[in-house]
């Protein structure tokens, strides 16, 4: 079985799904936030070798283990906190830290594919300050404008105001596994974002350059997979572990 | 150069911690690399007994080192020549690269190599100077050969080569062979490692030899190269095996040899190549791992781009558009591990790991070796495409092939005797293996490219290509395909479906010949028809243009009869209430009245809505019918209902809350 972690709202996960389902994973089971957290039961076991495992129990007596799972393609970028909105204010950051624990430890045990693996910074992946990936797009071979930021006692200039994203055509290309997938795009701007997905440790990632100049404005490890089309698909097939 | 076998699928290399450093124990043919300062210039006299500085810097500390019998060597030849080539190559392809100019090898008894790095690191002029242990073969046999003579005529042993067949086991050579120049027409192969035996009896077609350094005489390298070449350059006959491109020139450069080593052969190769032609090594050194020292379970074992000037003569040959075909090393690492990140004690400064492309690109392919399908030659290592337990893996490993069970020239365990001439194998194994598998898809990808007047591949566009197709890695117990060694590939797919096999071309040609004549009163006729149905294009648009205006003037019609419908009621009753209002008046004794039909305010009344009427008699739609969008042809046509799947989960998730809440309770 497949998962994919994402919220009931999160529209290209769900387009993904209908694809992906379409071209064999299958079965493809689609977790949101709620149904994870309300599930009736959680079991992690870490064994003295190192090994681990993890099996729950959904409402209405569904049960996943983590062996049974040939592949995860996670977009929950963090807890969502209405999930202990029942709890006493006292305990929900509490229980949001626990959650992101098991999260952690439940996605980083999979020995199947997990795009992406959660880190510190995010579930589904780096989010990363606007400075830091314009560092690694630089790093990647990618045009970036001039980053600048106010000193302390100077004059702030905000990151939006010096960057094109404001007023340009947006471009989004998909790096899968470090391979940027955009068969229209430029060889070597192609390649860049690859390489900005390696740079960035994060397998799936989303690289939005400007369309006119190709100058790098932003990135997500969450991104609009529909802009991808049908190679981000196969793609994704093909890096979760699917057969044709 | 022994090396030690390792049974087939039962090694399982287990993780270890990194040892403390210690100086290792240097072996024979290892290479001390001295990297010059740029601006010091150097340029070696006498043959490598002294040496000078253009850029003025002081040498008497070097000349000091070299006094004792030592030679300094510029491992690309003549510093002005190779600055005058790189110029000429540069001006060539557009592309600068690394400056070959300021590479030297020490030549000096292998025991004096590590003091000599150390004292030359003193110099001035020196940016680094390091010692690259030995290169090996990275093979995973060394079996014996069969005592018993080889049969007058050696059996067909094409069976057993399954690599050639049909994907995902094979990589669909033998479907290539039937495409215009997929054996690997007009491609130029170079192998670098140690040896080879070029009499063999199935190399003997399209073979140029050792063209470079002196092959050693170890029969474990000579086995080795004759394996290799065997698998891309088997000749086409009824015995023994067919390689995948077996119509491709193939030849050799050892890395032995005075002045000779693993960079020097790479470059050489380079200057003897054309865009899109080949070069594959075969060869890798132990690694930080074990801190650089040689072993016979070649763990820790990595790529030779590595080493700087490894790298920079890879650097050089794909910046010229040759392919480098790269083995990735059987020392059953992560090539993305922290370690290979850590600059060693005589790197250049400027040394990155070239493993993390983000840092560099050597532009090389690198190999992984891969499981072949369960049950090849009744042996078992795994599922199909499962990294082997050697390969080394990571995120720079483009490719794999097979790693076990390979089918070629060589060895003699599979026909042996006393002449080597006639000796087989089916057990070839390691990222020796795998790589000339991948040799061998390239130059039939090139050499179709070739066949078909197209411009071949560059280096980047081969390696794209390799990792966006082909069969998928699987996963193995402890092995998943997270550990990345690629997909295997599939020359279908690399070449695709564009071209028609070679009959079916033919065919075309005579027809094209019977139909010449024909064709040329087609052509007149097709001209006239052109022009018949322009004009009927021409009348067609008219008569919709028509259309559209009837169209748009019965929607006007229809408009204004309901704007009329809505105006009447309107003004039916405001004329109520007002008539209700005047006969209120009236009632109380006010002024004005009903009747005497024609006054004023009745006719004003009329004036009125006669004006109004004519204004909506103007009205017309400001996007016309022929401009909205045919929502039946729409994008979203066919697309699934993500919207019903939304409300669904947002259900699902709602009812889990209220079984939660309520269970607990």
């Amino acid at each position: 079985m497949w998962l994919l972690l994402c919220a009931a709202d999160d529209v290209p996960a769900l387009w993904a799904a209908t694809r992906l389902t379409a071209r064999g994973l299958d079965p493809l089971v689609v977790l949101t936030p709620e149904l994870l957290h309300y599930s009736f039961r959680w079991e992690h076991r870490l064994h003295s070798d190192g090994a681990s495992s993890v099996s729950f129990t959904l409402a209405g007596g569904r049960r996943i283990d983590s062996a049974a799972i040939r592949g995860v393609l996670n977009r929950l970028p963090f807890v969502p906190p209405h999930i202990v909105g029942r709890l006493v204010a006292a305990d929900r950051q509490y229980a949001l830290q626990e959650w992101t624990a098991l999260h952690m430890s439940w996605l980083s045990s999979l020995r199947a594919p997990v795009l992406n693996l959660p880190v510190m910074e995010g579930l589904c992946g780096a989010w990363r300050h606007p400075s830091e990936w314009a560092y690694l797009a630089g790093e990647a071979g990618l045009t970036t404008e001039v980053y600048r930021q106010g000193v302390p006692g100077g004059t702030a200039v905000p990151h939006a105001a010096t960057t094109t994203r404001g007023a340009a055509m947006v471009r989004t290309v998909i790096a899968i596994d470090g391979q940027g997938i955009d068969e229209h795009l430029a060889e070597d701007l192609c390649d860049s974002c690859g390489r900005l997905g390696v740079l960035a440790k994060t397998r799936l990632l989303g690289v939005d350059l400007d369309a006119r100049t190709g100058a790098f404005i932003g990135a997500s490890p969450r991104p609009d997979l529909r802009e991808g089309g049908e190679p981000v698909i196969e793609a994704l097939f093909s890096s979760l572990g699917g057969r044709a | 150069m022994a090396k030690k076998t390792k049974p087939a699928g039962t090694a399982q290399p287990t993780r270890r911690s990194r040892p403390a450093p210690q100086t290792p124990e240097i072996r024979e043919g290892a290479e001390l690399i001295v990297v010059a300062k740029a601006a010091a210039g150097l340029r070696v006299r006498r043959g490598g007994a002294e040496v000078a500085s253009l850029g003025g810097a002081n040498v008497r500390g070097l000349t000091s080192v070299l006094a004792g019998g030592v030679r300094f060597v510029p491992l690309f030849g003549n510093e002005d020549r190779v600055v005058a080539r790189a110029a000429a190559a540069a001006a060539e392809t557009g592309r600068g690269g690394p400056d070959l100019s300021v590479f030297y090898k020490v030549e000096a008894p292998t025991a004096q190599l590590s003091a000599l790095a150390r004292a030359l690191m003193a110099d001035d002029s020196v940016e680094a100077a390091y010692v690259k242990p030995a290169a090996e073969p990275p093979v995973m046999n060394d079996v014996p050969p069969d005592m018993n003579d080889a049969p007058p005529v050696t059996p067909d042993f094409t069976a057993s080569q399954i690599y050639l067949g049909a994907a995902p086991g094979g990589v669909e050579a033998l479907w290539a062979h039937t495409r215009p120049g997929g054996k690997g027409d007009n491609i130029r192969i170079i192998d670098i490692e140690g040896a080879w035996r070029f009499s063999h009896e199935d190399l003997m077609q399209v073979q140029g030899g050792v063209v470079g350094g002196a092959p050693s005489t170890d029969i474990g390298w000579r086995n080795h190269g004759t394996a290799v070449i065997g698998e891309f350059g088997g000749d086409e006959n009824a015995f023994g095996v067919t390689g995948i491109a077996p119509t491709a020139n193939t030849r050799a450069i050892s890395i032995f040899g005075p002045g000779q080593g693993s960079a020097k052969a790479i470059h050489d190769a380079a200057d003897l190549l054309s865009p899109g032609d080949v070069i594959l090594i075969e060869l890798h050194r132990p690694g930080p791992r074990f801190n650089f020292a040689n072993r016979s379970d070649q763990l820790g074992y990595i790529a030779v781009e590595w080493w700087e000037d490894d790298w920079a003569a890879i650097k050089y040959a794909t910046n010229k558009g040759v392919i480098v075909v790269e083995a990735g090393g059987n020392g059953a690492e992560n090539l993305d591990d922290g370690i290979y990140s850590v600059k060693p004690a005589g790197f250049p400064a400027a040394w990155t790991n070239p493993f993390n492309r983000g840092n560099r690109d050597s532009g090389a392919i690198l190999v992984g070796a891969g499981a072949p399908p369960p049950g090849t030659h009744g042996r078992d290592h795994g599922p199909d495409r499962s990294r082997l337990d050697f390969s080394n893996y990571g995120a720079s490993v483009d490719t794999q092939g097979w790693g076990r069970e390979v089918t070629t020239c060589g060895y003699g365990n599979l026909q042996g005797g006393s002449n080597e001439d006639l000796w087989y194998t089916d057990t070839f194994s390691g990222t020796s293996s795998a790589s000339p598998i991948i040799v061998g898809v390239v130059a039939s990808l090139q050499g179709n490219r070739k066949a078909q007047g197209q411009p071949v591949y560059t280096p980047a566009q081969v390696r794209a290509k390799l990792r966006s197709t082909g069969s998928t890695q699987n996963d193995a117990p402890g092995r998943p395909a997270t550990q990345r060694i690629g997909n295997r590939p599939n020359l279908k797919q690399l070449i695709g479906g564009i071209v028609k096999p070679l009959k079916e071309v033919a065919k075309d040609v005579i027809k094209d010949k019977e139909l010449k004549a024909e064709k040329i009163e087609i052509k007149e006729h097709k001209v006239e028809a052109k022009e018949v149905k322009n004009e009927a294009k021409e009348l067609k648009a008219e008569k919709l243009e028509i259309k559209e205006v009837q169209k748009e003037k019965v929607e006007i019609k229809e408009i204004q009869k309901e704007l009329e419908k809505q105006f009447d009621k309107q003004l039916e009753k405001r004329l109520e209430k007002r008539v209700e209002k005047r006969i209120e008046k009236l009632a109380d004794g006010g002024q004005g009245g009903l009747g005497g039909g024609g006054t004023p305010q009745a006719s004003a009344l009329e004036a009125r809505l006669g004006a109004l009427e004519a204004a909506v008699s103007q009205l017309t739609h400001f996007i016309g019918s022929q401009l909205r969008p045919d929502l039946s042809q729409g994008a979203l046509t066919g697309e699934a209902d993500l919207g019903g799947m939304q409300q669904q989960l947002e259900g699902e998730g709602a009812a889990a809350k209220w079984e939660k809440d309520n269970t607990e309770r």
